[in-house]
């Protein structure tokens, strides 16, 4: 009996331990109140991150302080594969930006190209300028705009752009509007004929299914990007057909040293591109009318 | 029989609006987002419908007040609500194109798809409350509960239409639903209003 309290004790010790452990390893180095979120900036061990909670381990962002070109989440580093489908886009579309860094990388690869960023938070934008390295160039252009309404007004001008990036989240997922049938075929209008897109999504449970089978409804067959262990997945997608593997390995080598200087390397990146369908393309569409989330 | 139903009305008029205010926002989303202004111009246009609704449903409880007109309020707001569920994306699709700042574009759509029926629907409270009291010493616990029964029906369409509806219905099904339901409890309220005329329970009712 006495052992057993013993042990018990010990065991809570142990993880009073851990959790004031790893309550205390983030120091926060700032934090902003917007309308839609707090935002924190943390630091820990090198790293700078953005944030939307002080007490989960859930980060939005994060840049290496040494190497700030290195990007450091998988996510990004699969969207970047949206230029092994188109190498050269003039015209780039970002919606969302979080803490830049894919914008950053995308405007450094590609210096003549003309770039929309839209997003929603301030906020979130001068956080980027003050902790991640933001420095927008003359090329890009920054609009304080919902996503949607932008590609709506987009389309009103005649605008056709050869990227489109899709990474907006809230403290949740993506918004709601920005997952639908209704918002993708608005998408696709802005695209160029031989446009690509690149969409962040997760794979997650109850999601997956209705989500794939709206992009495929709309863009038809895609490629998957997903890492084995985590539950990130890129959805990369095209105006017209896919392009061939020889084609995206001719693309994949053409620009290894400009990813290798961001730390995306051709021989990780490529293997990930698949067509394979692993999701019920019975699922119900997530529609402007129909969507439980 | 009659309180039962003023009651019942009362509640259902309760969750009708936050029901159709929820989904307002999904409605407007497509053209304006889902911005901090986009909220703002729903709610702005809500309070102001029920603030002019309760100040005519008030005026007009004055003079000869029934169950039967009483129904009439609520089959009014469902009738308001259908040319929304009709012509809702027509309409914020003309105003997309002619307002370009989406802080005024969703003002308008509100005001345009959402006044009419949120007004209608907040005439029923004072209306209500006209109807249940029969002595001044009983007025006040007489709208505490008809106000306890309203917000309580305002609670339930919010939570049941965001944690459930949504998640098996669409949109147009929910708004059908809704004017189902009232269109059905008008007609029932107005048919027993006009059965208690025939049968004289009407003037011993007190209403």
């Amino acid at each position: 009996m006495g052992k057993s309290i013993t042990a018990t004790l010990l065991f809570l010790c142990l993880l009073l331990a851990v959790w004031s452990g790893s309550a205390q390893a983030d120091t926060f180095i700032h934090t902003e109140r917007s309308p839609y979120r707090n935002i924190y900036v943390s630091e820990d061990d090198g790293t700078r991150c953005i944030r939307f909670n002080t007490q989960s381990n859930t980060v939005l962002s994060c840049i290496e302080l040494k190497s700030p070109d290195t990007i450091l989440f998988d996510c990004n580093k699969m969207m970047m594969g949206a230029l092994y489908v188109h190498p050269n886009p003039r015209k780039i579309l970002m919606v969302g930006m979080g803490g830049a860094t894919l914008t950053t990388a995308l405007s450094r690869i590609l210096p003549n190209a003309e770039m929309d960023v839209v997003e929603i938070d301030p906020a979130m934008v001068r956080v980027a300028r003050e902790y991640f390295n933001f420095h927008p160039t003359a090329k890009t252009r920054i609009s304080i705009e919902d996503g949607r309404v932008f590609v709506k007004r987009a389309f009103a001008r005649g605008e056709k752009y050869d990227l489109i990036v899709l990474d907006a989240f809230d403290e949740r997922y993506i918004p709601a509007h920005m997952m639908t049938l209704d918002f993708l075929r608005e998408v696709r209008k802005v695209l160029a004929h031989d446009g690509v897109l690149a969409a962040n999504t997760y794979r997650t449970a109850g999601r997956y299914d209705s989500e794939s089978a709206t992009y495929q409804a709309v863009f038809g067959t895609f490629f998957n990007l997903k890492n084995s262990w985590k539950k990130t997945r890129v959805i990369i997608a095209k105006q017209g057909e896919l392009p061939s593997e020889e084609v995206l390995s001719r693309n994949a080598r053409a620009l290894e040293p400009k990813f290798a200087k961001f730390g995306v390397h051709s021989s990780w990146l490529l293997p990930l591109f698949s067509t394979e369908q692993d999701w019920d393309d019975k699922a119900r569409l997530f529609t402007d009318w129909f969507m439980p989330y | 029989m009659n309180r039962f139903l003023i009651f019942l009305i009362a509640g259902w008029s309760g969750f009708f609006l936050m029901a159709v205010e929820l989904l307002s926002g999904r409605m407007l989303s497509p053209n304006f987002g889902s911005s901090i202004q986009v909220w703002g111009a729903i709610i702005t246009v809500f309070m102001l419908a029920l603030s002019v609704g309760y100040l005519l449903g008030g005026r007009l409880s004055i003079k000869d007040p029934s169950l039967a007109r009483l129904a009439a309020i609520l089959l009014a707001t469902a009738a308001a609500t259908a040319p929304t569920v009709l012509y809702g994306d027509a309409i914020t699709e003309k105003i997309f194109i002619h307002i370009l700042d989406p802080r005024y574009g969703s003002l308008a759509s509100a005001l345009l798809l959402f006044f009419l029926p949120t007004m209608i629907a907040g005439m029923v409270s004072p209306y209500a409350v006209r109807l249940l009291v029969s002595e001044c010493r009983l007025s006040g616990h007489y709208a505490g509960f008809l106000y306890f029964v309203s917000t309580f029906g305002s609670a339930a369409g919010t939570i049941l239409t965001s944690f459930y509806l949504v998640l098996i219905l669409d949109m147009n099904q929910i708004f059908w639903i809704l004017i189902g339901v009232s269109t059905t409890l008008g007609l029932l309220s107005l048919m027993f209003s006009q059965l208690c005329v025939k049968s004289g329970d009407f003037e011993r009712s007190e209403l």
